[in-house]
């Protein structure tokens, strides 16, 4: 549902080598909600499709919406504001602030 | 038939025994089915909801270790798991959830007894209630159950008014369940919830189930498929919250190079991994097939196999399919 994944092939498909459990526990589920909310950190539209689409109503946008924060926050950047600024990720450095991670 | 009555008040206090005893006493909340804390958290109204998933998850688990193991230089150690077997009592299913496990169980015991499911199905006691809730998505009639029927059940409810339910006897393993608590129970009288059961609203009856049944099996080859499988986005949501969908996976998790766990986790037909080959040939390669797939193993397959429907007409997969495709629709238009 998400127009911003675009991935011809999905991580948790790839199984060789299997970087994302396919075993519901924590660890396996982390594993994915981090992968999502890393690649969408400043890119998510804020359309709320995933809110809509979760059977179990998990409001799965919040992450997201933190993600916005924590990127105007730490880089002061906000997703959609000019076409000439680098992405945040497509952007990364190693001098950059390491404040968020915890 | 053994029917009895049993006020609200009464049922409430044989749970609050149940919890007393350590067994774990399961109802039906808005999500999901969860294990009951304070009695005040039961709610047996029998026009609610169906909860987004069934009890499944009890019997089979999502995510379940089915052995460790463990490297040393030229040995491998395999560790056994130790199924916990402990009570379940389920109270208020939907008697489209309380056959769900009467239908698993063919599978689960065909080419391989599985233990795991044995032993957990075994410590169940189904206590179901009929329902008076029917929306677009349900057709229970159309499977052959209804929201009244006892299938599945060891004891069933039906509510005569507010605070008052007819108690009906299924099963040994209820009669045995029951006993105990014989003193709550007053002699019934069958008239009243016969009434109280003829007057329940009935889902129209969507599809005869033979006919899918033979249309299945003469168009495994039709265009509708690909027209369903271009609409579907493969997430298996519907896979998921189904109370007798089954597929399950085996992966081996390592903790480090000399030990790990082997575990069972669910799996569904509508993910393209699921059937690919070693090789790189994947037999249903394309969506349309994998629904294909999807119909024809609920309606044709286990019918062949085990004389059952796969399906329990509940409707949680149209209910929470992201891209709204109702398999009620999809299996009324399996006909010429």
């Amino acid at each position: 549902m998400c127009p911003l994944c675009y991935c011809q092939r999905c991580i948790t498909d790839k199984a060789i080598p299997r970087w994302i459990e396919s075993s519901s526990h924590q660890r396996g589920n982390f594993a994915w909600n981090i992968v999502r909310a890393f690649h969408l950190s400043a890119r998510c539209t804020g359309c709320g499709e995933c809110d809509r689409a979760c059977p179990m109503d998990i409001p799965l946008s919040l992450i997201n919406r933190r993600m916005a924060m924590e990127a105007k926050k730490s880089f002061s950047y906000v997703s959609g504001r000019s076409l000439e600024t680098p992405t945040l990720v497509g952007s990364f450095n190693e001098k950059d602030s390491d404040e968020l991670f915890m | 038939m053994d029917e009895k009555i049993i006020s609200k008040d009464d049922l409430l206090k044989i749970c609050q025994d149940i919890i007393g005893k350590g067994h774990t006493l399961l109802t039906p909340g808005m999500n999901e089915y969860f294990p009951v804390k304070d009695v005040s958290q039961i709610n047996l109204d029998a026009s609610a909801l169906p909860a987004k998933t069934s009890y499944k998850s009890y019997v089979f688990p999502r995510s379940e270790p089915v052995l460790y193991y463990k490297r040393s230089k030229d040995d491998v150690q395999l560790i056994d798991i130790n199924v916990d077997g402990k009570n379940i009592i389920i109270l208020g299913a939907k008697p489209c959830d309380t056959n769900s496990i009467s239908i698993m169980r063919h599978l689960f015991n065909w080419d391989y007894s599985d233990e795991f499911f044995n032993l957990r199905e075994k410590h169940f006691i189904i206590i179901g209630l009929m329902c008076s809730h029917y929306d677009e998505y349900c057709f229970c009639t159309s499977v052959g159950s209804s929201p009244v029927s006892e299938k599945g059940s060891d004891i069933f409810l039906i509510p005569l008014d507010e605070n008052n339910f007819a108690l009906r006897i299924i099963t040994e393993k209820g009669k045995e369940f029951i006993e105990p608590y014989s003193e709550y129970l007053k002699t019934g009288d069958e008239s009243h919830s016969k009434q109280v059961t003829e007057n329940v609203k009935l889902p129209e009856v969507a599809f005869d189930s033979k006919e899918v049944y033979e249309w299945l099996g003469n168009n495994f080859e039709s265009p509708k498929w690909e027209g369903i499988g271009n609409l579907c986005l493969s997430c298996a949501q519907c896979a998921f919250v189904c109370p007798v969908c089954h597929c399950f996976d085996i992966v081996d998790e390592d903790y480090s190079y000399s030990e790990g766990r082997r575990m069972k986790n669910w799996d569904g037909c509508q993910f393209g991994n699921f059937t690919l080959h070693a090789s790189g040939h994947n037999p249903r390669d394309i969506q349309s097939k994998r629904y294909r797939q999807r119909v024809n193993h609920k309606f044709r397959y286990y019918v062949d196999k085990f004389g059952e429907i796969l399906c329990t007409g509940c409707g949680r997969c149209s209910r929470g399919c992201p891209v709204s495709i109702d398999i009620k629709e999809i299996v009324s238009n399996c006909k010429d």
